[in-house]
């Protein structure tokens, strides 16, 4: 290991001139609720917090703590998921909280500058009243930063349909991990050059720390149509999700929640979903009114095909607010069933879904556990989530058995460990059973590039330090 | 084997036995040449693990390599510092594995779109890319050269398809990422890294792409200046009050899957797929954007079949327009915010006009990206212009058309924007900036070609900033 | 903190800890908490709270100047529950903190002298206000002048006097008959500060209840609701409000209690829970279950559609304890909508506290300028020539900040605006007084 000179009083003193006093938060009281974000399996103070305002003083942070030998964590509303800002012990966090402007919104060009602290709903709400919204919206949208989100490549129910994060990114500010600042992409589509912009998002702070991005806007649909389908079986519902995009129809959103989630959310938001459904699909179509009712009654033809019981469509705008709403917190609404959760977030072929969701129940049968489904069925994105007492040790330990069983088996159906909440610190040793050394060593060769020292976002994603991994040689040997 | 010089090149016995001798021959200039510069041999692996041998071969010893695929685009880019063997993926052409039911699609790179698009066509679905080079591109070159077509309007671009690629190394070693999913974030997106990169961090072998169900009806219209006291096309005015067009097109329900400027004569394109009420609406909706426009001057909406409209728009960006149509001497491509596109546009055909150069033009109108066709010379006219004047004189010819460039350039470089010359004889690329100005990250860029390609034998020179 | 081992000073069940767990720390909360928007500090936002209170709940930390600093900072605007999807009770958490706070940890004099003085002498005692504030009134230009010798606390509360007399309007009588039928016998709490400051809103709620169909009855005996108490941690005197306040209405003879004031409906709306222990509690319950906002009340019976229009542009301020407290969001907007002539414009961010929340606009007067600048931000970007809002702290925060800015927009409690259209002009028709001053926010005044 390196040896690091640590974050003594002259480092600290350096950084309250930067950002000021009050933006450096040392001491136990001070740090200990930055210990952990979304995921709160493993917990670990950082040495200090710095809220910069700016993206100069992110750059200058950047450079005391790289010339210290000090590491640093980027973070955002700490909505993650993964663990993706969990520090190690002697790191820093830089928080880009307080960085919270909108820009710039040009709705000629359809595009948007805003600071990495933006909450991803506000741009939406800023946009709403001449006709545009941002695409992407995860489930946290209310709380998670554009920052984050640029981080995790973060998802939601209507990319889908609209795509995730990278496809809604023209360009980012970076902070490089030795605190230069370089412009990647920009305002204009398609710039000559290697798409760094695309190796950035999802890097999950790796590369360094973004400070400003260019977003694209999306036109609002003219309408839409949101239907319930409930299910008497899971099954049923999983079949109906293959069926509808096996039939060439690419809905909006097609989201299910099983009953353990209904009944959550029917106690949070009082939606009126039945309780005794096994499960329930939400199957939203939108674009052009002419084409809506067409559309929606394929989908509804294809849940009754499956036995669907019941098919509602939302009658009126509230009502369809309240059904989103219901979903995308229903995450949070697990907190009335127990007091900790974690959630998985594999992707499987979509038309694996019902052999996936049969064995995820035999997996909560096998260790004991009770597990909640809700999740972007359209994306074949699973959402397992497994409920837990975090005061109970052995609980804990076959929480985390049945969640690395479940990774393994989405692996083995060919398809990903993680869809949207990133890789973190949670699911840093699935990843050398979804990559070969060599896959994992051109990435590494990707990081060395922008980290070469590693300080900053250390020990997330990748299973090893950068060069310890061994180089697989093609199978037969080339003639010297 | 047609030994030209009659002599053997000793890299072609090794290179035999890494890839079998069947699958290698020496090159043919007419055919093979990258900008001139003729290679040594022309390798076309059957399979993945010879490509990665010949790949580990040439990177032991230093041996510069061109990957190819359809051979539809090898104009693009910097004149190559040296090449000595074209890798033709050509061989690697099968689908490895289709799921029309998750509508996800894996192919090898070698495939050319025509074929993979008459295989998914089969359940009903497609890919929907459209490059104006034609059917005949190879997926590999696709990704490679991060080709669009006017359909990104409306379904984006290829690499918003990609769900996961395998890429042999510089030094033979076969990497995977991403996946078969049509969402994933385990680890960097690299199959991201080498789409646009001209092969030079890597050969592309397989890429998987999520497909789209093909529409049920397309519809096209055309809007272009309608006689009486409105513009004329081809006037600088035309060009704004379509670019006004396509504005509130852009604003309204109906989002067109394709709005193209193209001319001379200024004319716009736009396309709408869907269900069949919902085509007609759309066209509709176009018409009467087209009509409301008379405070910009008049202009006629024409609904027009889609398969010839479409045809034409792909023409236009392959071969120009008007006087310039199959004579181009020179073709760049300018990044601009989409608004200012059309006055671009105008701005670039005044220059040509006063510098006696012919245009033609066709742009993703949409997305501000524009392509300029420049006439070799100016037939037919009573004074000749300056490039017809300097026809005798070639050095006099490419000043013109550097100094074009160079305006053009400085135009994007205003609006922060960027411009690439995509095709240009030669001996005129080496006088001009050919991938426009160098990006910040440039130094960024070096490191990773540093990284992924050590002895530079992956396209070396060819790339942006001389990668 | 030597020795201190903070299982021991802090007893485990000072704060519930199967409510804390509720908290999955999702962070849904953190964009809703206004503290945190401003400061961008987790401590400082609702999940960081929480986080807090579990550290000193399970002996990781004490009850520190710092650790306490961030819980002061709340606002307890409620807003968090809003957002919160998994139910965490925040508001009865940190009022549990608080009193934990209240019993173990001691504050500088200053601190405990202004909460002893505005807490526990001042403010829950209408007749020590009204006596209290005479003086000052009269001697308002002369305060002026002395302002700088003044401490930095006493100015901020001279700053929230509205300018002008008081208002003369009469104490309400005992009962107040229904116009036309009776449809209804409610019971109206008037509240200890809001009666000094501003007696018109009790008498256009009397008024605009009796204009439908409502016999009101005021009865003598109640008292404050305590819930300037049960914010700062003083439990035990908040219960014995609550304890005064359910013997003095007749929970038999009224079909609702109604309040005017958001902070003390959300409070009132709590007894039950307040009081779940004491010997009360049953009947706290009731009292709980029959309380009901003025707005929430009017809107439930459907009113008499007012004839006289109301000439103004109105922007809605949704009073925290009102939005988040107690879930009333569109009733007020409903009766507003129902006024002719009034035109009802969106104000952007109107659930977002305007830094008022009880005595912390005094006690935390930085953040609470930091809100109150973006609330009046607001407010002109509106283009309203009224802001309505339903609490008396708000009407006071935001005519201050009005006033602050030269910006000539009237502020009325919603039931105002409906007397005027119901014909009571002014508090000369309100009451039997002929006072006819205005409040608000005149420039310069």
């Amino acid at each position: 290991m390196r040896p690091r000179a640590g974050l003594d009083g002259r480092v600290l003193a350096r950084l309250a001139e930067i950002v000021g006093p009050e933006h450096v938060l040392v001491g136990n009281s001070a740090t200990l609720v930055y210990e952990c974000d979304g995921f709160t399996l493993e917990r670990q103070a950082p040495a200090a917090a710095v809220l910069p305002g700016s993206a100069a003083e992110v750059a200058q942070v950047v450079r005391v703590l790289h010339a210290a030998g000090i590491p640093f964590v980027p973070r955002g509303a700490g909505t993650s998921l993964s663990g993706t800002t969990i520090p190690p012990h002697d790191a820093v966090i830089i928080s880009l909280a307080r960085m919270n402007r909108i820009l710039h919104l040009d709705f000629r060009n359809r595009r948007a500058v805003v600071e990495p602290g933006v909450v991803n709903a506000w741009i939406s709400r800023e946009a709403a009243p001449r006709g545009y919204l941002y695409a992407p919206d995860p489930s946290s949208q209310a709380a998670c930063t554009i920052g984050g989100n640029v981080g995790t490549n973060a998802g939601g129910p209507h990319t889908l349909k609209y795509g995730v994060t990278v496809n809604h990114i023209l360009g980012v500010e970076l902070v490089l991990p030795d605190g230069q600042v370089v412009e990647l992409g920009g305002p204009v589509e398609d710039l000559p050059g290697y798409d760094l912009v695309g190796l950035v998002t999802g890097s999950e702070g790796t590369l360094g720390i973004v400070t400003k991005i260019v977003v694209r806007l999306v036109r609002e649909p003219e309408g839409c149509r949101t239907l319930l389908a409930v299910f008497d079986s899971v099954d049923d519902a999983t079949r109906t999700v293959s069926g509808i995009i096996e039939q060439g129809i690419i809905p909006a959103a097609l989201e299910m929640m099983d009953n353990l989630v209904i009944q959550a959310v029917e106690e949070a938001f009082g939606f009126g979903f039945p309780l005794d459904a096994a499960a329930v699909l939400i199957i939203e179509v939108d674009g052009l009114e002419v084409g809506l009712d067409e559309q929606a009654e394929a989908c509804a033809a294809i849940c009754r095909a499956n036995r669907a019981r019941e098919l509602r469509t939302a009658a009126t705008e509230e009502e369809r607010r309240l059904l989103w709403m219901s979903r995308k917190k229903a995450f949070g609404a697990l907190g009335r069933l127990a007091p900790s959760y974690v959630t998985q977030d594999g992707v499987v072929p979509r038309t694996r879904l019902p052999e996936m969701l049969a064995l995820t129940a035999e997996i909560g049968r096998k260790y004991g556990l009770r597990i909640a489904n809700v999740f972007h069925a359209g994306d074949g994105n699973i959402h397992p989530i497994l409920l837990y007492d975090e005061r109970n040790p052995d609980e804990v330990r076959r929480v985390i058995q049945a969640s690395d069983e479940i990774l393994s088996a989405c692996i083995d159906m060919g398809g990903s460990i993680t869809g949207e909440h990133g890789v973190g610190i949670e699911k840093v040793s699935h990843m050398r059973r979804m990559f070969s050394e060599a896959d994992l060593a051109a990435m590494l060769d990707v990081r060395a590039v922008f980290n070469p020292r590693g300080l900053c976002n250390p020990g997330k994603i990748f299973p090893s330090p950068g060069g310890c991994v061994e180089v697989q040689r093609p199978r037969r040997p080339a003639p010297a | 084997m047609t030994e030209a010089a009659g002599q053997i090149d000793p890299i072609w016995q090794p290179l035999a036995a890494v890839a079998g001798p069947d699958h290698v021959r020496p090159a043919n200039p007419a055919r093979d040449a990258v900008d001139g510069v003729v290679p040594r041999a022309v390798v076309a692996p059957p399979d993945e693990e010879t490509l990665a041998c010949v790949l580990a071969y040439c990177h032991n010893h230093r041996l510069a390599v061109a990957p190819r695929g359809g051979g539809t685009q090898m104009r693009l880019g910097n004149v190559p510092e040296r090449l000595d063997v074209v890798l033709d993926l050509g061989r690697l052409s099968g689908i490895v594995h289709y799921e029309p039911a998750d509508l996800t699609v894996t192919v090898q790179a070698g495939m050319r779109l025509d074929d993979l698009q008459a295989e998914l066509a089969r359940h009903g679905q497609f890919l929907p890319i459209d490059p104006p080079g034609g059917g005949r591109a190879t997926i590999g070159g696709l990704l490679a050269t991060g080709t669009s077509g006017p359909l990104r309007a409306g379904f984006g671009h290829l690499r918003d398809r990609l769900l996961g690629m395998r890429v042999v190394r510089a030094d033979g070693t076969v990497v995977r990422s991403g996946g078969r999913v049509v969402k994933n974030v385990a680890g960097y997106d690299m199959g991201r890294l080498h789409t646009g990169a001209l092969g030079t961090l890597g050969v592309i072998v397989e890429a998987t792409f999520k497909v789209q169900p093909l529409p049920a009806a397309w519809g096209a219209v055309a809007i272009a200046p309608g006689g009486g006291a409105g513009p004329r096309a081809g006037d600088a005015t035309a060009l704004l009050a379509l670019e006004e067009v396509v504005a509130a097109l852009l604003d309204a329900p109906a989002q067109p899957v394709l709005a193209e400027i193209i001319g001379p004569p200024a004319r716009l394109v736009v396309g709408f797929a869907g269900t069949k009420n919902e085509v007609d609406y759309a066209v509709q909706q176009a018409c009467r954007i087209a009509d409301k426009s008379a405070g910009t001057g008049r202009l006629a909406a024409t609904p027009l079949p889609w398969a010839e409209t479409h045809a034409q728009v792909l023409s236009v960006h392959r071969e120009g327009a008007g006087p310039v149509k199959g004579r181009g001497a020179l073709v760049c491509r300018l990044h601009v915010p989409s608004d200012r596109a059309a006055a671009l546009i105008a701005e670039a055909a005044a220059e040509a006009a006063a510098a006696g150069v012919d245009l033609a033009y066709a742009a993703h109108a949409a997305a501000g990206i524009i392509r300029l066709h420049l006439g070799a010379e100016a037939p037919g006219r009573e004074a000749p212009g300056r490039a017809a004047r300097a026809a005798a004189q070639p050095d006099a010819a490419a000043a013109v058309y550097r100094s074009l460039i160079l305006s053009w350039l400085a135009r994007c470089r205003d609006l922060g924007g960027n411009l690439v010359v995509e095709r240009a004889p030669a001996a005129l690329k080496r006088e001009l900036p050919v991938w426009g100005d160098p990006p910040a990250s440039l130094f960024l860029m070096r490191a990773l070609k540093e990284k992924f390609d050590p002895h530079r034998i992956l396209n070396p020179g060819r790339y942006v900033g001389g990668i | 903190m030597a020795g201190g081992k903070a299982a021991q000073t802090v007893p485990q069940a000072a704060i519930p800890m199967d409510q804390l767990l509720r908290c999955v720390h999702c962070g849904l909360c953190t964009s809703a908490c206004p503290t945190y928007l401003e400061l961008g500090n987790e401590a400082d936002s609702p999940r960081g709270r929480l986080y807090l209170m579990r550290a000193v709940a399970e002996g990781r930390l004490e009850w520190t100047a710092d650790v306490v600093g961030h819980l002061d900072l709340c606002l307890e605007c409620r807003a968090c529950e809003t957002a919160c999807p998994a139910g965490v009770p925040y508001g009865q958490l940190l009022e549990a903190a608080r009193a934990d706070i209240a019993r173990t940890y001691r504050r500088p004099w200053r601190e405990r002298l202004l909460l002893a003085l505005l807490r526990d002498m001042l403010f829950p005692y209408p007749g020590r206000l009204a006596a209290a504030l005479r003086p000052v009134r009269s001697l308002r230009g002369a305060l002026k002048r002395l302002a700088g010798l003044l401490p930095g606390d006493v100015r901020r509360m001279l700053a929230l006097l509205p300018p002008g007399a008081p208002s003369a309007c009469p104490p309400l009588p005992s009962v107040i008959p229904a116009q036309g039928l009776r449809r209804y016998r409610v019971a109206l709490l008037t509240g200890c500060v809001a009666q000094v400051l501003f007696p018109e809103v009790n008498w256009a709620t009397a008024r605009v209840l009796a204009a439908n169909g409502c016999e009101v009855v005021v009865p003598a005996r109640q008292g404050c609701c305590g819930a300037l108490h049960l914010h700062s941690g003083a439990r035990e005197a908040a219960r014995a409000f609550a304890r005064r306040n359910v013997a003095a209405f007749d929970l038999d003879d009224v079909d609702a209690v109604i309040t005017n004031a958001a902070g003390c409906g959300s409070t009132l709306k709590e007894y039950g829970h307040l009081l779940q222990d004491d010997a009360a509690a049953s009947q706290a319950a009731r009292f709980a279950g029959k309380v009901r906002d003025v707005a929430e009340f009017l809107a439930g019976i459907g009113i008499v559609p007012p004839a006289q229009p109301v000439h103004r542009v109105v922007a809605y301020h949704d009073a925290c304890h009102l939005a988040h407290g107690q879930g009333i969001r569109s009733e007020p907007r409903q009766l507003l909508r129902a006024i002719p002539g009034l035109r009802l414009v969106e104000l952007p961010g109107a659930d977002h506290c305007c830094g008022s929340a009880g005595l912390y606009n005094i006690l935390q007067p930085a953040m609470a300028a930091r809100l109150l600048e973006k609330k009046i931000a607001a407010i002109a970007s509106t283009g309203a020539d009224t802001v309505a809002t339903g609490n008396p702290g708000c009407l006071m925060q935001i005519a201050k900040g009005l006033r602050e800015r030269g910006l000539a927009v009237d502020v009325r409690h919603p039931v105002e605006l409906l007397a005027e259209a119901y014909g009571f002009s002014r508090a000369g028709d309100l009451s039997t007084g002929d006072d006819s001053s205005t409040r608000g926010a005149r420039a310069g005044a």
